[in-house]
This record gives C-alpha cells, structure tokens and sequence, in this order.
C-alpha cells in the first residue's frame, strides 16, 4: 500500500504530463510565402493617399514600385513587403481576398479564395462595416456576428496546408477615427462633415458613426459594439488555437488600442486610414504578430 | 613687471573671450528662434519652418487635439472622483445611483414612436425588434451617464487654456516655374493643376477673372499635379515641361485648357502640333527623361505641401482647395491686398 499510493501519483503526474504536451505539440510553422488577406476597404487602402483602392498602400499587401516611386508615395512597408525581405522574394505570392464593404458574413467566402490560394499566411482584419452600419437596427448580435466568424475560422481550419498561420486582428476603435476627423475641420485641412453628410443618403458606409445626427450617446452605442465584437474575435481564435494543432492562430487587439493621431486619417474621406495610417497599421500589426523576431 | 604684464594680457584676454561668448549668447538669447550655427553663421527656425509650415501645422494640430481629449478624460475622472467624496461613496457607487437606477429602459411606446421616425426598421421579424431594444435600452444609459457628467461640469469652473495653432503661410517653391501677370505684383497664385482635367480647367477661367478684376496686382504661376497612373496627364504634363522649355509654354498652356479637359491620348500630340512645338526637341528631352524628372519635381513638392488632388490655388502661401468658389478666392485675395503683403521670394 505504501509503495502504492506513491507509484499512483507518479503514474498520474505523467498522465497529465503526456496529455498537456499532446496539447501543445503543433504541425511546425510554414514559412509564409503565400500570403492571403482577408477583410475591407482597410485592407484596400481605399483612400489611404489618393481617391479609391491604393492597393501599393495596403497594411498588408501593399508594394512600391514605378508609379508608387514617381508620385512619392508612402512606402507603407506591408507585410508582403516584409515577408519578401525576411523570407526571401523567391515562390511569394500575395494575394487580397479583401473588399471593400464587406462585413462578417461575407469572410467565409473570403477564406474560400485563401484556401484555394493554399494560403501560408491568412490575415483576418474585419467587422469595421458590422459596427459601421446605416442604421443602429442594422448592427448584428453577438450571436449573429460569431456565427458568421466560426463559418470562416472553420473553413481555414479545415482546408489550409498544415503549418499555416492565422492572424486576426481586432477592430479599429471607431469612435477614435470620428474624434480625429473632427480634428481636421477644426484644422482646415478638409471639412469633413460635407463629406459624412452624405450618410444621410446611405452613400457613406458609416451612419452609426458618422451620421452628424448621432448624439454623443449613439456614438458610444456603436463603439460598445466594437469592444463586445473584439471579444468574440479573441475568444473564437483562442478556442481554435487550442484545439486545432494543425495551424498557428494569433489574436492582437493593440490596433484598438492604438492612440491614432489627424495624419493617420486619409483626407480624402476623413474615414479610412491614410497611408500613413497604412504604415503604422502594418507596423503595430507586424510587431504583435505572429512573425514579430523578424525585423528586416 | 613681466609678470604684471602676462597678467594683465591674461585678464585683458579673459574678459575678451567672456564678452565675446557673452555677446554671442546674449545676441542668441535676444533671437530666441535661431535654430543652429553654421559656420558662425546663425540658421533661424523661421527659415526652416516656413518649408515644413504645412507638416508642422498638422503635427501641432495633432498634439493639441490629443492635449484637449486627455484633459476632458481627466476632467470627467476628477468631477467624478470628488463627487463621489463629497458623498462618501465610491465611483462606481455613485454610478449606480446616478446613472443605472435613473435610468429608464425604453418601453413599447417609445419603440413605436422610434419606429415611427425610421420606417425602414419597422419589421415583423422578432430580432430586428430586439436589437432596436438593445440599442434604445443602451443608449438611455449612455446618455444618462453623459448628462451627469455634464451637469457636474455646469457646476465647475473649468477652462482649457491652450490655443489651437494657427494656420500657416506656406513656402511654396515656384523658382523657374511658368508665370504669367506681374513679376512685382503684391500677390502670388500657385496653381498646381493638371491640363487634362475639367476642373483644373474650371479653375483657370476663375483666375483669369481675377487677374481682369486686379490688373497687375496678381503673378500667376503654373506647376503640375495630376492622379496616379494618369498616362494622359502625364504626356500633358512632359509636352508642357517642353514647350516651357521651348519658350512657348502659354500658348500650350491656353490651348490645352480651352479643351475644359475633354481630350483623347491621341490628340494631346496634334495639339502641340498647333503651337509648333519641337517634336524632335520633345522627343530627345523625353528619352534622357528631362521632363519626367520636372514633373516628379513639382508632384513631390505638391504631396509635401498638402496637395492631394488637381487642382489647388495657393494665395501667398495659404492653401486653397480645388473647389472654390469664386467670392472666397476674391476674398482672400483681397486680403492679402489689404496686407500689402509681398510676393513669396523665390
């Protein structure tokens, strides 16, 4: 009995041993060559230097070459530009599964373009148009919001090549983007209450934010959104991280929390990021990501 | 006696070097705005910023707009904060009683009244009812909460004492660019446009007005801006770098814009044809990419000084935005007439 009881808990303690080490042991990383993004007209950089998609200054896809070099444009240095100098150039490809306007029920499609690109790398940067919508009525439920996330994370877990890395980021604070185009008016640069006036139309894709018939209450309400849909966002990754060992699954929420300044805000529609917006969106996203060593 | 002399040159030195380092610094601190020394020659921080107005301008506009939210945060938390005290409660406490228990949910009627002013939500479908719900129940306690704080702010006395920065004159670089009017004249337009666009060719007949409305008193000058990937623009752009070259850049440039922007690739060519410029002369400048490198020229210091699109009218260096309207731009011009301000120096 003596020599029992001992060899009992022995015999336990590397149980739980052997069953905590199963749990962590994952399909080793691939190299993230083939990078696949999914998302919205962030991810488009629309009106991040000059009007509509600047794809070259996409946080995430983004480039620098003849054209980008002749105008002076900003060197945004994306992912894609980072992976190419700390991976290597050779077999990269980078593709955008992103659209402009798209929301969460549309990102299970996306991921359908990311696994058939056989995506090493799939970036997941989306729900702005979900808290941005017309109307208050039509902000999804947590219920509703999480089941269109599941449907994507889903399709990624099961079709991605073994070793693949997902990255989701949450949602931009967008109570802080309505506080620095306030700014720009106040500084003359634009008058960006012409431009959000046309919420009043449905034209502009932010009318819980940016009506200018919202009270200070209504904005608030859409920016509890926001936090409560960055939660189910962490919450989901974190439940696939563990339970899929077959992908590597990362969550960064220091988008949100990020204090952004006027000059990260495009101009052109006192909305979207600029391309200096673009610039530091890669840069905070890179270094709380999942390849954040590399610092070529 | 030697000794008596060395002392003396030594003082005598000493207080040379004292004055001379004193008079210096007393000159430095009497011109508080020089910057750096080259040379012994001082660089002043007026020179420098007037290049970077505009970059500094939003810098300064960054920092105090981050300076005032803060302040209002720490404000809210403090009104909070003392007058949880004063009533020996604490925040969240006081809160509660506030905000929470004197906040009435929404109910039936003032969803129908909600409902009654946005149509397109009344749905029969249960969940587009409930999330109305959820967002009116939300909003009363926001609002709530928001209307407490205001009310102590009533109370307080509460000033924020910076001041916005104020909107600067910018440098705007027009040295051996195309003009047109007086050379001396006391105001200076900077029109960064582009010759195929419509708009910029709407702006080019407000300017003529103005210069008919003040003869002499306006110098005129041109320099390129155009969109991304605008091959046409671009073309315009290098045949008027080389018809300025040729010295008959005006007749280009009265031509392209009384097309008002309605022109095809193929016919920009036929129309330096008209003013017989050079095509050979075009051709060998195009090659060595001459005007290609002017143009990057002037679309570089456009981005730098806050042009982001054709076309934008600087008046003595305040910036003025594409789609004006005729009055304000006359407004500012005389203005500056009033000020009897110089022309910016090249």
């Amino acid at each position: 009995m003596t020599i029992l009881v001992p060899a009992f808990v022995i015999l336990c303690m590397l149980f739980v041993a052997a069953f905590a080490t199963a749990q962590t042991i994952k399909t080793p990383q691939l190299v993230p060559k083939r990078l696949s993004s999914t998302g919205d007209s962030i991810t488009e950089a629309i009106d991040a230097e000059l009007p509509l998609a600047n794809h070259w200054a996409s946080w995430v896809n983004g480039y620098h070459g003849f054209w980008e070099w002749l105008f002076g444009l900003t060197d945004v240095n994306s992912h894609n530009q980072r992976i190419s100098r700390n991976f290597g150039a050779w077999g990269r490809k980078n593709y955008m599964e992103a659209k402009s306007g798209a929301d969460m029920p549309d990102f299970y499609e996306q991921t359908l373009g990311s696994v058939n690109h056989q995506a090493q790398y799939v970036t997941v940067f989306m729900g702005h148009n979900d808290v941005c919508g017309n109307d208050f009525a039509d902000i999804p439920t947590d219920a509703e919001f999480e089941a269109n996330f599941r449907a994507g994370m889903e399709n990624l877990s099961k079709w991605l090549p073994a070793g693949a890395t997902i990255y989701v980021i949450g949602i931009v604070d967008i109570y802080q983007l309505w506080e620095i185009a306030r700014d720009k008016k106040a500084l003359g640069i634009v008058d960006c209450e012409v431009l959000w006036a046309t919420t009043l139309l449905d034209l502009f894709p932010c009318g819980t934010m940016l009506n200018p018939l919202n009270s200070e209450s209504d904005r608030l309400y859409t920016q509890s959104r926001n936090i409560t849909f960055n939660k189910i966002l962490s919450e989901v990754t974190e439940e696939y991280n563990l339970s899929d060992s077959n992908h590597h699954y990362f969550y960064t929420d220091a988008v949100f929390y990020s204090v952004l300044s006027e000059s990260q805000v495009s101009d052109i529609d006192c909305f979207h990021p600029s391309a200096i917006g673009q610039r530091d969106l890669s840069r905070i996203t890179w270094d709380a990501g999942p390849f954040n060593d590399r610092q070529k | 006696m030697t000794k008596r002399l060395l002392k003396s040159t030594l003082v005598i030195l000493s207080l040379s070097l004292v004055l001379s380092y004193g008079s210096k610094a007393l000159a430095q601190s009497l011109q508080p705005d020089i910057i750096a020394m080259l040379n012994g020659e001082p660089i002043f921080l007026s020179e420098i910023e007037q290049n970077v107005a505009f970059q500094v301008y939003r810098l300064q506009g960054n920092i105090y707009a981050l300076l005032q939210r803060e302040t209002e945060e720490i404000v809210n938390q403090k009104l909070l904060a003392t007058e949880a005290s004063r009533r020996s409660l604490s925040v969240s406490e006081l809160l509660k009683k506030e905000v929470d228990e004197k906040a009435k949910p929404p109910d039936e009627k003032e969803m129908d009244e909600y409902l009654a002013i946005h149509p397109e939500d009344a749905s029969k479908d249960p969940q587009k009812r409930n999330k109305i719900k959820t967002y009116l129940s939300q909003k009363v306690l926001i609002q709530r909460k928001l209307d407490y704080i205001a009310s102590l702010r009533e109370k307080a006395d509460y000033k924020f004492l910076l001041k916005p920065p104020e909107r600067p004159r910018i440098k705007v670089m027009i040295n051996g660019e195309p003009w047109r009017g007086n050379a001396d004249a006391p105001v200076t337009l900077v029109h960064f446009a582009d010759f195929t666009s419509k708009l910029s060719a709407e702006s080019v007949e407000k300017i003529r007005k103005l210069l008919s409305e003040f003869p002499d008193k306006i110098k005129w000058v041109h320099r390129n801006y155009f969109r991304i990937h605008d091959e046409k623009a671009l073309l315009a752009a290098e045949l008027g770098e080389s018809a300025f070259e040729q010295g008959i850049f005006w007749n280009f440039y009265d031509l392209m814009f009384s097309r008002k922007g309605d022109m095809k690739m193929e016919n920009i060519g036929k129309m330096a044809d008209e003013i017989a410029l050079n095509k050979k002369r075009f051709d060998d400048g195009q090659k060595e990419g001459r005007y290609l490198i002017k143009v990057k020229e002037d679309l570089g210091h456009a981005a730098r000084i806050g042009v982001e699109n054709p076309a934008v009218i600087f008046v003595n260096g305040f910036y003025f935005s594409g789609t004006f309207p005729y009055e304000d731009l006359k407004k500012l011009v005389q203005q500056e007439l009033e000020l009897k301000t110089k022309p910016i120096k090249e």
